[in-house]
């Protein structure tokens, strides 16, 4: 399904807005020199919490915004062409929205919202237009007479599919869903997703699937980036983020999502992060999340941390897999409690009780339930 | 419908009417269920499932006006919620019974410190001067984990966080010692690590004050994490109720089980993701039979009589008129 051809990618990408603090203006760095690739047919899921800088990426990588860096598309660079030849890029990648409600023109009957982006790129015919809305809206699961009806008559999951038809009349090679099915409630979320999958296959298209939703991103990504504060912490295959997560961020998003099983829900460890996502207009030194993490090290708050290939697949920017100690050759991170114990018992590795020691991290860190947590402020 | 003499609250067959163009249609129908000292019971379902709207009849925010009409009981401490003046019941809101809302943003006002915020709430309730007001309301700002009460009290609402402020309303709701804690989507518009907190709070708020808690959400996962029974609504209706782990475990009404199944999961992948062909109903829709039945793969002829919500064991209840044998059918 995917082939190595890159459809989007962004080098360094930075973005910063001006802002009025307390009466003065300073920049804040919504985005702060990221690296992406979307590759042909692939998925990649962006999370991150809010103000972490997921939706204003992608507003930059769409040229919504002005940024700095490199995007390309396809190979050709768009960040420096004028505006009259990037329209002609532009359609290559389209973006659907959150809300399905406000992101189409109530007065305008679906069918005319449909043809407005071949109005503006193609020199189709009315009558050819027509053919090519009543193809998509059939694309999409819909009935093609509903070209005639106006959206207030539609349901949420019907209009987001009418949003989806929208972007995927021009035949774009990118769709960037920015959080497409965070509105809607679980069955229809499933159906809107399980149509993107549709069209994945049948018409070829790459995502961009900016969600807040774990869950959804473990099941739809290839690939998935984690950003915090302006900056992607850790990225990777999806299974290798969701099972062996090399950035404590990651850890902690990750156990914060409760599952729908109240025994394995209660049984979970949990990892609750301290205080709230810094002001963006001041970042902390070293690393942005040093901190809130569970395992933060004197190197952290001093040092910005290079960016680390991890076993598995991809790569994360974190101290502990450099300068943190390791124990049984890997970093104390990741490993679980039984592993730790196991190690430290048995103390196969020479080295272990000294480094876990020096370390003295995990176990305080990590609260056990029964009972509750400590909320941790 | 569980044993009533031990309830904090026990509502019998709560209906609330809405006129629409002239016919009365019920938007909440025959609803009942009780809540216990100390225990949190989840009500779940779909928007527009009437969880919501319930709990909004019980406080009184609905059902008063022109062109609403409630009915059933709702017993609280030996008083008919239904039947109390709208002076009675405002003495008892916000005092025997707090509620926390969805929109941490809306439902504070931003030309207030919150302190001040809090403190007025206390003084509603609470025979105290101002100043003893103010320290109560720090004391309760202290129980939620606000770091830095005091000086944060002096603060205004645009100048916390998402989570701090759910905390502060938090705050206010448990600053008048309640027995009983409404809580609306109370994390549903917060960062899951953020949820991850104020559940963690709700809970030792629970463990700590004794609190009653009714939590209304959509997301399962929160239910399993937080809730010791849960009440699954359909179209106005509850169609199943029963302790979490053993609804978790087998749920008994096809709508429960098929809502669980469509949980994406994260901790493995699979296929396709399950999905119920059709929408709920809109309250001028609804059938005299099984509300789930025109979508359910369960269906008989026989679905189309009147339901109503049985008891099967000890605390747990189910709508279906087939019982679990659907359970049987082959899923496919």
């Amino acid at each position: 399904m995917s082939t190595d051809k890159i459809v989007l990618q962004a080098e360094d990408l930075k973005v910063s807005f001006p802002v009025r603090r307390a009466g003065h203006s300073t920049t804040v760095q919504a985005v702060r020199g990221v690296d992406i690739r979307l590759r042909a047919g692939e998925t990649l899921g962006l999370v991150g919490e809010s103000g972490s800088g997921k939706s204003t990426l992608a507003r930059a990588l769409m040229r919504l915004i002005p940024s700095e860096g490199t995007v390309k598309f396809d190979g050709l660079d768009v960040s420096h062409l004028k505006s009259g030849a990037f329209r002609k890029e532009r359609k290559r990648i389209q973006m659907v929205f959150q809300d399905p409600y406000s992101s189409l023109n109530p007065s305008l009957t679906v069918g005319a919202s449909i043809a407005e982006p071949l109005k503006v790129h193609t020199k189709l015919s009315s009558a050819e237009r027509a053919q090519r809305i009543s193809e998509v809206l059939t694309l999409v699961g819909l009935n093609a007479d509903y070209a005639d009806r106006y959206p207030d008559e539609f349901s949420g999951g019907q209009r987001q599919r009418i949003a989806i038809a929208r972007a995927i009349v021009l035949n774009p090679e990118v769709l960037v869903c920015d959080e497409a099915v965070s509105a809607l409630d679980v069955s229809t979320q499933n159906q809107v997703i399980n149509l993107l999958e549709e069209l994945r296959d049948k018409i070829g298209l790459s995502y961009l699937f900016i969600s807040h939703d774990l869950a959804v991103v473990r099941h739809i990504s290839d690939y998935v980036a984690v950003m915090y504060l302006g900056e992607i912490v850790e990225e990777g295959p999806v299974d290798r983020i969701f099972e062996a997560a090399a950035h404590p961020y990651t850890q902690v998003l990750l156990n914060a999502v409760p599952v729908p099983d109240p025994v394995a829900q209660r049984a979970t460890t949990k990892l609750l992060l301290r205080g709230d996502i810094p002001d963006p207009t001041n970042p902390p030194s070293g690393c942005a999340f040093h901190q809130r993490c569970p395992f933060a090290m004197a190197i952290c708050a001093q040092t910005a941390p290079p960016k680390v290939e991890i076993p598995g697949g991809g790569a994360a920017k974190c101290h502990l897999h450099t300068s943190g100690p390791v124990l049984a050759g890997r970093p104390i991170n990741s490993l679980t409690e039984a592993e730790i114990t196991a190690e430290t018992a048995t103390g196969k590795d020479g080295s272990a009780g000294e480094s876990l020691a020096a370390a003295s991290m995990p176990a305080p860190s990590r609260v056990t339930v029964p009972g509750r947590p400590e909320s941790s402020l | 419908m569980t044993d009533a003499k031990d309830a904090l609250l026990s509502v019998e067959n709560l209906r609330l009417e809405i006129d629409f163009n002239g016919a009365w249609t019920p938007v909440v129908d025959n609803v009942s269920f009780s809540v216990r000292p100390g225990e949190t019971l989840g009500l779940v379902g779909e928007s527009g499932s009437g969880k919501s709207v319930s709990a909004m009849s019980l406080m009184g925010f609905l059902g008063r006006q022109r062109g609403q009409r409630v009915s059933g009981t709702a017993m609280f401490q030996g008083r008919d919620l239904l039947r109390l003046t709208d002076r009675q019941l405002e003495s008892m809101r916000g005092n025997d019974i707090a509620m926390v809302f969805q929109e941490p943003m809306t439902s504070l006002d931003p030309a207030f410190k919150v302190g001040h915020q809090i403190a007025a709430g206390i003084r509603v309730h609470q025979d105290v001067t101002a100043a003893q007001a103010k320290e109560l309301a720090i004391e309760a700002m202290d129980k939620v984990r606000i770091p830095n009460a005091r000086v944060r009290a002096e603060s205004y609402p645009h100048e916390f966080s998402g989570g701090m402020r759910q905390r502060v309303l938090i705050a206010m709701a448990i600053a008048n010692n309640p027995s009983m804690l409404i809580a609306d989507e109370p994390t549903t518009a917060l960062d899951v690590s953020v949820q991850a907190q104020i559940l963690a709070l709700l809970t030792e708020m629970k463990e700590d004050l004794g609190l009653a808690m009714i939590f209304i959400t959509h997301n399962m996962g929160v239910v399993a994490d937080v809730c010791d029974r849960l009440a699954v609504m359909y179209a106005g209706q509850i169609v199943e109720e029963g302790d979490v782990f053993e609804t978790f475990a087998a749920p008994q009404h096809p709508y429960t089980n098929r809502l669980l199944a469509a949980m994406p999961s994260i901790t493995s992948r699979r296929g396709s993701l399950e999905w119920i062909p059709g929408s709920p109903p809109r309250p001028t829709d609804f059938v005299t039979g099984c509300r789930f039945a025109p979508r359910c793969r369960h269906r008989l002829e026989s679905c189309e009589l009147p339901t109503t919500l049985l008891e099967i064991s000890p605390g747990r209840s189910n709508r279906c008129l087939r019982g679990n044998t659907w359970m049987q059918e082959n899923e496919s």
